[in-house]
């Protein structure tokens, strides 16, 4: 399809029949080529033997603590909806290699992936199903649901088992069926949840929604749980850190917070509590 | 991972004119958890002379002990103060001992000559391989990152202030991107007069 143009073909024996197989088909799952290692070498072991098992200079990752969660309106004041907050380090091994990347990532107007894992695999892949969702919208006349976007996802991802690629997204969005959370990896799996995370700071992370989490929340309260429980799991996990950015998708949209430093927010903690958290150093 | 990094860590030390600082970082961890936010890796072995050790905790601790033990039997035997010096090279030889089994912690001696205030610092690899240059010597896993910033940081015959300044700076520079190490630093300034120790407030995460 990419490179025909419309002077190929003349005009006038160009019938409506002729232009819907041609333009208006569903898009390939994918059509991507990547070249594979030679003498039929498996990618995996490719990439072991020239990199090491560690895989440690290849692409970013381990470190990462995302979380989503879904919950309803207390008050009529209130919108209610999707809580996505991720922390912003990106790591090799225990060099910190980046501390500002923006690790939700736009699917559409209302939906939105979070990176966890390969930090390339993530962004390409999403990067492709944003497109399929376009192609999906300018064909169907109807955003895509969140749970048909996640699928496209994660057959893509189940195409490629194996191969070595390492992804754990969550796909996040509000559609005509409400709001929805999709936890998808390069397993192939695909589950709906509405509390997740995702991450090596995940475990710390369910420690604070487990505990705060409730299904009814003011707007207010559900993003300071989201700040809160990423603050945890960056002050326990090495790799996870940087500032917490965080996303809110209502009905009305979707809404953007600035990110906000987690060292900070942890000094703030510490001082809600009233919590003595100053070392004092002996002479021994 | 390494076993060497496997808790984390990291010390420096820098001199200047008749004073050195020694700084550690704070964290304990396994592999990629934090333990705990309060283990410094910097030891008073005598009046002015302290050692910092970084790698294996566990190792650490026994050279620790293995260390005060030899030198309390130097100063009994001598009777006489230790000097920075004689002890890094009772440590090199303690970790030489153990060249085919070593233990995996590289220890850094900084401190003044008990008579003559001279600075000394130096730092050895796990089988006691002396390194003591005139300047800067940093060990664990923010030991890259440490070396190219103290390279900046570093000027000649500092006073002690400067020399806190520095050492400060360089440490939290370092911490910044060493995940294995960080949340708080202390610094010791050691003079001909006393020795001023210091937390210093660091990124928590």
């Amino acid at each position: 399809m990419w490179g025909c143009t419309f002077a190929e073909k003349n005009e006038d024996v160009r019938d409506h029949e002729e232009f819907k197989a041609d333009y208006l088909h569903e898009p390939v799952v994918s059509q991507f080529s990547f070249p594979l290692p030679p003498l039929g070498i498996q990618p995996k072991e490719f990439v072991g033997a020239h990199f090491g098992k560690e895989l440690k200079n290849l692409q970013f990752r381990k470190g990462t603590t995302t979380l989503a969660f879904l919950y309803e309106p207390a008050t009529p004041a209130d919108q209610g909806g999707i809580i996505i907050a991720v922390d912003s380090r990106a790591s090799a091994g225990e060099y910190i290699s980046s501390k500002s990347v923006m690790k939700i990532l736009d699917i559409g107007d209302r939906m939105v992936a979070t990176m966890a894992g390969g930090a390339a695999d993530c962004q390409f892949w999403t990067r492709v199903v944003a497109k399929y969702c376009t192609l999906y919208e300018l064909r169907e006349k109807a955003p895509i649901t969140v749970a048909a976007a996640s699928k496209y996802f994660a057959n893509v991802l189940y195409g490629y088992k194996g191969q070595g690629l390492s992804v754990g997204s969550m796909v996040c969005g509000y559609d005509k069926r409400g709001p929805a959370i999709f936890k998808v990896d390069s397993e192939g799996d695909r589950s709906s949840l509405n509390v997740c995370s995702v991450g090596s700071g995940s475990l710390n992370a369910y420690g604070i929604l487990d505990q705060h989490y409730k299904p009814k929340m003011t707007d207010e309260e559900a993003k300071q749980l989201g700040w809160r429980a990423i603050m945890h799991a960056t002050y326990r996990d090495s790799g996870s850190g940087g500032v917490c950015n965080l996303v809110h998708i209502s009905p009305e949209g979707k809404t953007r917070y600035p990110g906000r430093d987690v060292s900070q927010l942890y000094y703030e903690f510490a001082a809600e509590l009233g919590r003595d958290i100053a070392y004092d150093p002996r002479d021994d | 991972m390494s076993i060497m990094s496997y808790n984390g860590g990291t010390v420096l030390a820098m001199a200047g004119n008749e004073c050195v600082c020694i700084a550690t970082d704070l964290r304990f961890g396994e592999q990629m958890t934090t333990v705990a936010v309060d283990q410094k890796k910097v030891h008073k072995i005598s009046d002015k002379v302290y050692v910092g050790l970084a790698g294996f905790a566990s190792d650490a601790k026994t050279v620790l002990e293995k260390i005060n033990f030899r030198k309390g039997l130097y100063e009994l035997r001598e009777n006489r103060k230790l000097k920075p010096e004689v002890l890094a090279t009772m440590i090199s030889n303690l970790c030489y001992q153990h060249r085919f089994g070593s233990f995996f912690t590289e220890p850094l001696v900084a401190g003044l000559d008990p008579i003559t205030s001279k600075p000394y610092i130096c730092a050895m690899d796990t089988i006691g391989c002396i390194a003591a240059p005139r300047d800067f010597v940093a060990v664990g896993t923010g030991q890259e990152y440490l070396l190219g910033v103290c390279e900046t940081f570093w000027r000649e015959n500092m006073n002690a202030d400067d020399l806190f300044e520095a050492t400060a700076q360089s440490i939290l520079s370092a911490l910044e991107r060493d995940a294995a190490s960080g949340w708080g630093a202390v610094v010791y300034t050691i003079t001909k007069d006393n020795v001023n120790v210091r937390t210093i407030k660091a990124r928590m995460d």
